[in-house]
């Protein structure tokens, strides 16, 4: 006991930076962005205390207010299964003993190195524009040019392609879990003729299913804050049909320099990805599966 | 095991230093310079005059960004006691950032603003030196009334204009010779429907105007301004315009989008709020632009065969609805520690010779008369452009108040035409709209002014 307290301040120190910049950069904001989301701020003057003004205006006057949110919740809904889904089906393949995986291995990492860059968004615009590579090559194959980012009803579509191409970080998770399950499962299922697909199912699939809850509460949460792809590539547009929450957030903050209804705004959309991470929490007991029975 | 601690707690503190001396390292230099200047003083050897930093911010494009720099450095080789630290970019999130800088205190000594920030920087606090209180610069130079209308706010000068600026056709020569158009300084808004139309039947990948949702705002709200001869919005938050002067507007407008003049959004989506990079632009399959005359020297880069037109004017207007401006204002932050050398510089950034002949027209066609008159003398200012901005001072219209600028009204105007362009509105349809949601959002900002 004595030993461990004596380490204590060493390790303190070590993470002190972290600290400092947690305070700091992250703490203080979160509280004083609750503070703000009562006044009437534009940055620039004093705040003025305004009570539940800006959430009373949010639900009944803002006319984005609505279809921001529905936009995010396609969003979301769209791009995290499929960039779960995908960055297991690449998890698996890498998964095989090949001569040189470990190449394969970084390579399908790299693009979320790349991460959700500008640089990375405005090459997006320039590949889903109407006379764009894809359109080209799509083209090759007879098939019609498509307004992919012109299009509102394909438009969000396009641009959460651009998240579900980085899935590289839980592509790695997804790896390590794979990696995890012990082949005398998968020999025992050999044994007695079970197919790929069984194999999958009954086995893969429950095995990794802590690893899946943790990816699918993570990206989860990420998506509902996407805002540079959105931002950089559509701009909101076209029709609003890309314009999520965040770049409500963002506009109302350094477009119009409403820093408190935008804070009021941030607010909502802690809580709303608080109330879904808790019902992802909810399920997870009946479909993940531990060894040690979850204890 | 003592001795392990030891050297851990020993390693971290290094560590810690590092971090710190690492940091400040930098400052140290850079104060080195100031510091001399002040010990000297101290000792009495008034000679020189005291060492000073000035920071200077500015946005603006590639060809902007050199000549600034190279003026910086002539002034800094004409004043060894001046050093000018230049903080440049695009304007995106420009103004983001100088609020910020201006609420925390930390915004540079001299800053680019534009003039459509005046009114919301200023009621938020009392951020700049008042120029005109200033001996160091002569404002005389300036056309009186071009500074009473734009670069005054309560009584104080709180910046001096750059450029005029005034809204104009930039347009691609190459395009008018292939299909055969005839280029001209005047254009009416029926020109532009007859001449859209004969281009994209002659070549359906080719269309006369681009223009996003935020340059068919502009053309729309110039059309009704010609209508009416009115503010778009009135200073008491009222609307400046009629239902029916609208719907001809969105008629013209959904004219121009049904005629193939303008390129559909499905395809420019992409670009919106950017159509100065779209590539059917920049690969002249795009005719003309609704910009200003403030970009052309930027965008002839791209576009070596650009001109300028002037902006349709329909006969009997009540107001040409031009909008001319200052291209920028340069401001003096109040904050600074050096205001006078700031003042200093300003002053001769404008009205100096040598430095008129490195910053040629990249602000657009000076303000100053005598930085004016040294660019043509030396033949350096595009005739083109300075014949544009004369003719454009002269049918300028009133200048825009306040409220008709605001963005939350860009947005709603942008969103409705973005529906009529998709065809989910008609534009008695849109015309509707767009009154029903200008109604609300004014009855919010001016409830917002009373308290």
């Amino acid at each position: 006991m004595k030993y461990y307290r004596g380490k204590n301040y060493v390790g303190l120190l070590y993470i002190s930076p972290w600290i400092a910049g947690f305070l700091l950069f992250k703490l203080y904001p979160f509280v004083m962005s609750f503070i703000y989301s009562f006044t009437r701020f534009s940055i620039l003057d004093k705040p003025v205390f305004i009570g539940l003004e800006n959430y009373i205006y949010m639900f009944t006057k803002d006319k984005l207010f609505f279809p921001a949110l529905k936009a995010t919740l396609a969003y979301v809904f769209m791009t995290v299964p499929m960039k779960i889904s995908f960055a297991l089906f690449v998890a698996m393949l890498l998964n095989m003993k090949l001569r040189a995986i470990n190449i394969f291995r970084t390579a399908y990492y790299l693009p979320s190195i790349f991460g959700g860059s500008v640089a990375v968004s405005v090459l997006w615009r320039f590949l889903f524009m109407k006379e764009g590579i894809v359109n080209k090559f799509l083209g090759l194959f007879g098939i019609k040019a498509v307004d992919w980012l012109g299009n509102p009803d394909i438009a969000l579509f396009t641009v959460s392609l651009l998240a579900v191409w980085q899935f590289g970080s839980s592509m790695v998770i997804f790896l390590a879990g794979l990696k995890q399950i012990p082949n005398e499962l998968y020999e025992a299922a050999i044994v007695d003729g079970a197919s790929r697909i069984r194999k999958f199912f009954s086995i893969t699939l429950p095995m990794i299913s802590p690893v899946m809850f943790f990816n699918l509460v993570m990206q989860t949460i990420n998506a509902f804050q996407e805002f540079t792809g959105p931002y950089v590539i559509t701009g909101g547009g076209p029709m609003n049909a890309t314009y999520v929450y965040s770049i409500l957030v963002y506009d109302n903050a350094f477009r119009y320099f409403r820093m408190g209804y935008s804070s009021a705004l941030s607010w909502v959309l802690f809580l709303l990805i608080m109330i879904f991470t808790a019902l992802l929490f909810r399920s997870s007991s009946y479909w993940t599966y531990y060894e040690d029975g979850g204890k | 095991m003592k001795i392990k601690k030891f050297m851990c707690l020993f390693a971290a503190i290094i560590l810690c230093i590092s971090l710190i001396v690492g940091c400040t390292f930098q400052d140290k230099t850079d104060e080195k310079g100031s510091n001399q200047g002040t010990t000297q003083n101290n000792e009495g050897k008034q000679e020189k005059p005291q060492e000073v930093t000035l920071r200077f911010m500015w946005w603006g494009g590639e060809a902007r960004h050199q000549a600034t720099l190279e003026a910086i450095d002539l002034y800094q080789k004409n004043n060894p006691h001046v050093k000018i630290n230049a903080e440049y970019g695009g304007v995106d999130g420009y103004l983001q950032k100088l609020a910020t800088q201006l609420s925390s205190r930390t915004a540079p000594d001299i800053i680019q603003i534009d003039v459509t920030w005046i009114l919301e920087l200023t009621s938020q606090g009392d951020f700049f030196v008042d120029l005109k209180e200033r001996n160091e610069i002569d404002t005389s130079i300036f056309d009186k009334n071009f500074l009473d209308q734009f670069c005054y706010h309560n009584g104080k000068l709180i910046g001096l204009p750059t450029g005029v600026n005034a809204g104009a056709f930039l347009y691609n020569k190459d395009f008018f010779q292939k299909y055969g158009i005839e280029e001209k300084m005047e254009w009416t808004w029926d020109d532009l429907l007859e001449v859209a139309e004969t281009v994209h039947e002659k070549d359906p990948n080719a269309y006369l105007l681009n223009l996003d949702a935020i340059r068919c705002y502009y053309a729309l709200k110039t059309y009704v301004l010609q209508k009416t001869g009115n503010y778009w919005i009135n200073d008491d938050y009222t609307l400046g315009f009629d239902r029916e002067t609208l719907v001809e507007g969105f008629n013209y407008l959904n004219k121009l989008l049904e005629i193939g003049a303008i390129e559909p959004f499905e395809q420019s989506a992409p670009f919106h709020g950017k159509p100065d990079q779209n590539p059917k632009w920049l690969n002249g399959e795009l005719g003309m632009s609704w910009s200003w005359t403030s970009t052309y020297a930027a965008e002839k880069a791209n576009i070596p065969n650009l001109s300028i037109a002037m902006l349709p004017v329909m006969e009997g207007a009540k107001d040409t609805g031009i909008v001319v401006r200052p291209s920028q204002l340069l401001s003096i932050n109040k904050d600074s520690k050096n205001i006078e050398e700031a003042a200093k510089f300003l002053n001769w950034f404008f009205s100096d010779s040598e430095a008129a002949k490195i910053l040629k027209d990249v602000r657009g066609v000076p303000a100053a008369k005598v930085a004016r008159d040294i660019l043509v003398e030396n033949n350096m200012l595009d005739p083109v452009l300075n014949e544009a901005t004369t003719i454009a001072m002269e049918r300028m219209g009133t200048p825009e108040n306040d409220i008709s600028q605001n963005q939350e009204l860009e947005k709603i105007t942008t969103d409705v035409i973005q529906m009529l362009a998709y065809k989910r509105l008609t534009p008695e349809q849109a015309a509707d709209e767009l009154i029903d949601r200008f109604t609300q959002k004014l009855s919010e900002l001016k409830e917002q002014l009373k308290k």
